[in-house]
Parts: C-alpha cells; structure tokens; sequence
C-alpha cells in the first residue's frame, strides 16, 4: 500500500492512473467488437496511420497535443473510411485497401520527419508518455470515451447481429456499411484516444489484448465486451504502477501484460486454452 | 400439407419478371412464381442456376434490379421480419462466443428494435423456438460446440423466434449425416404443416419427394414448378441441369 500511498502523492500520478482507468476501459470495450467482427488486422494497420498523423500535425501547426491528436485523428478516419469506402464500391477488399492507404501515409510521413526538425518530440508518440498526460489529455479521453462508450451501448443490439453475420443483419433492415463505418470510426477514435499514453505502436496491443484474451474464456459477447473493460482497466492500472516502481516506461509494461495475460489464457483457459484442446483430444485416443 | 387452420396458411409469396444480373452476367432471367405458405417448397438446379441469387434477392440480400417482390399482395420494399433467410452454414462464424440461446434471442431483436427489454412474451417466444426445433436441451452450448444439424435447427430456431412466415434456407442438409437430414427433414415439414412457407435451395434429388411438397426447377430462368411427384421429369431435370441427370 506504501508504492501506492507514495505514487499517489504525485498530480502526474493521479492523472496517469486516471487516464489507465478511462483508456484501460474504452479500448477493452471498443476492443470486443473488434475481435467479435475479427478485425484486428484491420485495427492493426490503421494504427499505422496514427503516426503519420502525427507527423502531418506537427508539419501544418508545430508539435503541439492539439496538433498531434488532429492530425492522427484526420489520417487515421480518412484512411479508415476511405479504405471502407474502396472495398464497397469495388472488387477491391477492405485489408488490400487499407494496405495500399496506410503505407502510402506511411511514407508520407517518413518524408515529412526528413523535412521537420521536430523528429525527436514527434517520435515520443511512437510509444506514448502516460506519465506526461495534461488535464486537456484527461478532458479529451472523458469525453472521447463517454461519446463512444454511448453510440456502442445504444447500438448494441444491431452491432452484435452485424459481427454475428452480416448476411443475418442484412436481411433484418441493418445498414451494414454504416456498421462499417461506424466500427472503424470509434476504432480510429479509440486509438487517438491512447495515444498519449501508450502511443501508436502500442495502441494496438491494448484494443485488442484484452477482448482477446476474454475470447478464450467466455462465450457471451457481452460479457467479453464489459469484461473486456474491466481487464483492460485492471491491467492498465497495474501498468502505471508497476512501471513506476520499476522505473520503466508505462506504454511497453502495459503491453507486455496483456501479452502475458492474453499467453495464460491462450495455454490455461478450462475450455478454449492450449492444454483444454490438447486434453480433449487425448481423451478419445485414451479409449 | 397445406392446413387450412393454420396462422398463415393464405399467404402468398409471389416473384413477378425479376431479373438480376452481375456486372455483364445474367444471374436470373424473368422469373416469375407464386409461393404459398403451409408448404414445403425445393428449389432445384445445377451450381450457378441462381438458386441463392433468388432467395437472396427475396430479401434484399442482392442489389435491386428488374421485377418484384410482393409479399401478402405488398411489394417488399424494405425488410420484414416475416420472411427469414438463413445462409449456408460454412458462411457463418461458428466461433462466435455466444451460447444456441443468444443466438435464437436474436432473432427477437427486429421485433424489439435496439433499446426495448425482453419480457415475459419474448422469452417465451425463444423457449417454443428452441422447443419446436428440439433443442432445448443445447441452450447453453456454444454454438460451435453443436453438430452440423443441430446449427442448421439453432438458425432455424432464430428464424422463429422471428416471427418470421417464410423460411429461405440455402443449402439446408450440406454436409448432414442421414439422421440429421432426417430429423432435419422432418422439422421442416412440420413448420410447413404449420403454415411456414419453407423454400430451401435443394441437391439431393433423391429425397426431393419425401420432403417437399413442390419443386421450382431454375436454371437462370424458370424451367418449371409444381408438385414434386410430377415435375421431377427427365426433360424438366435435364433443361434445369444442363444436361441428363
């Protein structure tokens, strides 16, 4: 209790395990549909395009958190929906079409950091800085989080039929491509939202890992997506604490603990876990 | 097997000129018949002959084009919970995390809307779904845990709890073993003697006459369509196939 009694006498820590709290829980929730709809690798590439964002920010109106979360926020919704909006209207699908955008942002951006003096500062974003979070950073995760957390929440019930089969939502009057839309946009919303603290390398680690490691244990999205909230909170707050008593940077510890949690479940969970498969498979040898 | 006393048994199905290309590829050509409900109807013909193009087309699965949809004397417009379609089973995540019970309260969903909470009707309606189809003793399962015939039942089961009159099922007994297309078989004759309208996308010529009531022969266009003991001929196979069955 002394770790935490001590961390707690720090504003910046106050304000580092509050920010845990709120992106902990958004990116665990936001999280769950998009292992529900098995689109990680989507997740995974648009996080690519954070950091050209960043870069882009910082070229238009200096490096500054303003900049910084308005450039990666454009590229990213851009990129994403444009990437969407390809795959809709023609043979092209969604992943080829993100490929294509994002490295081309990619390099966008690797050309604007050989222009810029900032490469430094902007490349802190790579990996986030939980500690340094500003009472704007909390304002904009509180309201990023409470907006998004609604639209998902109201919009449960066709979202769950939509990740289910979209043939199914189809046919029952949901607009599918606006799920699509929708689901990349809270994605790219939810990553701009971490960005601060954990930064866009890792952004993808914390979106998916929890959910994912739910995947292995329970069989109601619901409770995955909750339950992907609170991992996602207790695991980011541990992080915070863990990587002060170590004195390590937060965004890497945060990651390894979900990969650490996201192996136990893959090997130890009762029904889906590495060990449960290998077991049941023997069972039938055995007789 | 149409039974006047059933809730549905007068309503009708009916597909008027309907033509649906891809691209330069002519999927469908004026297809044009009347389906009534209280039966159980095969719908026969070789791979690309636009068996699921038309029942995708019945429900807006496939973009508009030529021709209409009317359903109970209305042309379908926009979805309606009284026509089900229910997609082959390999197009379906069976990994998904949700127990045979979530997925049959689903189908509660169109009725619901997205903010209503079940009541006691609602769950009611989900037990004599899960009754109906026999599976009430899987409600817990995960569906991926189920058997290939006992997954088809669980969607048929969501169909259902639906509401739904019409039953568009593709490709309903692939990969079933003969027990299960048997119950299987037998199910959906009961929904028909219950006043469904089931249409299912059908290859086993075999069994066409001790499950279905009618056949609809389609090889792009309408080949024919009538009851199955007599329209199951040589030449109606042969036009519907392409070549002699």
């Amino acid at each position: 209790m002394n770790v935490i009694s001590d961390m707690m006498a720090y504003e910046f820590n106050q304000r580092a395990l509050l920010a845990a709290v709120m992106i902990g829980f958004l990116n665990g929730y936001v999280g769950g549909y998009v292992v529900l709809r098995r689109g990680a690798l989507f997740a995974g590439s648009l996080s690519h395009t954070l950091f050209p964002g960043v870069a882009l920010g910082a070229l238009i109106a200096g490096l500054n958190p303003y900049s910084a979360l308005l450039g990666a926020f454009l590229t990213a919704m851009v990129i994403g929906l444009g990437s969407q909006s390809v795959s809709a209207n023609s043979r092209i699908d969604r992943d080829a079409a993100l490929a294509i955008l994002y490295t081309a942002a990619s390099a966008v951006g690797i050309l604007i950091l050989k222009k810029t003096t900032t490469n430094v500062r902007v490349e802190e974003y790579l990996f986030g800085n939980i500690l340094g979070i500003g009472d704007w950073d909390l304002w904009f995760m509180c309201v990023a989080g409470v907006l998004v957390l609604s639209v998902l929440i109201l919009l449960q019930r066709p979202l769950l039929i939509f990740v289910f089969s979209r043939d199914i939502a189809a046919t029952q009057g949901i607009r599918i491509r606006l799920m699509d839309y929708l689901l990349a946009a809270v994605v790219v919303v939810t990553m701009v939202t971490s960005l601060q603290a954990v930064g866009t390398l890792l952004a993808i680690g914390l979106l998916v890992a929890p959910a994912a490691t739910l995947y292995l244990y329970l069989d109601s999205p619901r409770a995955i997506l909750w339950g992907g909230g609170a991992l996602g909170v207790v695991l980011a707050v541990a992080s915070v604490v863990v990587s002060n008593v170590a004195n390590v940077q937060t965004g890497p510890v945060m990651v390894i603990l979900l990969a650490v949690c996201f192996l136990l479940g893959f090997t130890c969970s009762p029904r889906y876990g590495l060990l449960a498969v290998l077991r049941a498979k023997r069972v039938p040898q055995d007789r | 097997m149409s039974d006047a006393t059933c809730a549905h048994a007068d309503h009708v199905l009916k597909i008027d000129g309907l033509h649906v290309h891809y691209g330069a590829i002519c999927a469908l050509h004026d297809v044009s018949l009347a389906l009534n409900c209280g039966t159980a109807v095969a719908l026969i013909g070789g791979n690309g002959a636009g068996k699921s193009t038309l029942m995708k087309r019945m429900v807006g699965l496939v973009p508009p084009s030529t021709g209409r949809v009317i359903w109970r004397g209305q042309p379908v417009t926009r979805s309606t919970h009284e026509i089900a379609y229910l997609p082959q089973r390999a197009d379906i995540n069976w990994d998904f995390p949700m127990t045979v019970r979530g997925v049959v309260e689903m189908g509660r969903y169109p009725l619901l809307g997205p903010w209503t909470p079940f009541a006691k009707k609602d769950h009611d309606a989900v037990d004599a779904a899960l009754a109906t189809m026999r599976i009430e003793d899987l409600a817990a399962r995960q569906i991926g845990a189920l058997s290939g015939g006992q997954q088809q039942r669980a969607l048929i089961a969501r169909a259902l709890a639906q509401e739904a009159h019409v039953l568009l099922l593709d490709e309903p007994f692939a990969g079933l073993d003969p027990p299960a297309q048997n119950l299987l078989a037998g199910l959906l004759r009961d929904l028909a003697s219950s006043g469904h309208l089931v249409l299912a996308a059908h290859h086993d010529l075999t069994t066409v006459e001790a499950i279905f009531d009618e056949v609809v022969l389609l090889n792009r266009r309408l080949i024919a369509k009538g009851p199955s003991a007599t329209t199951l001929t040589q030449s109606n196979l042969t036009q519907a196939f392409g070549a002699p069955v």
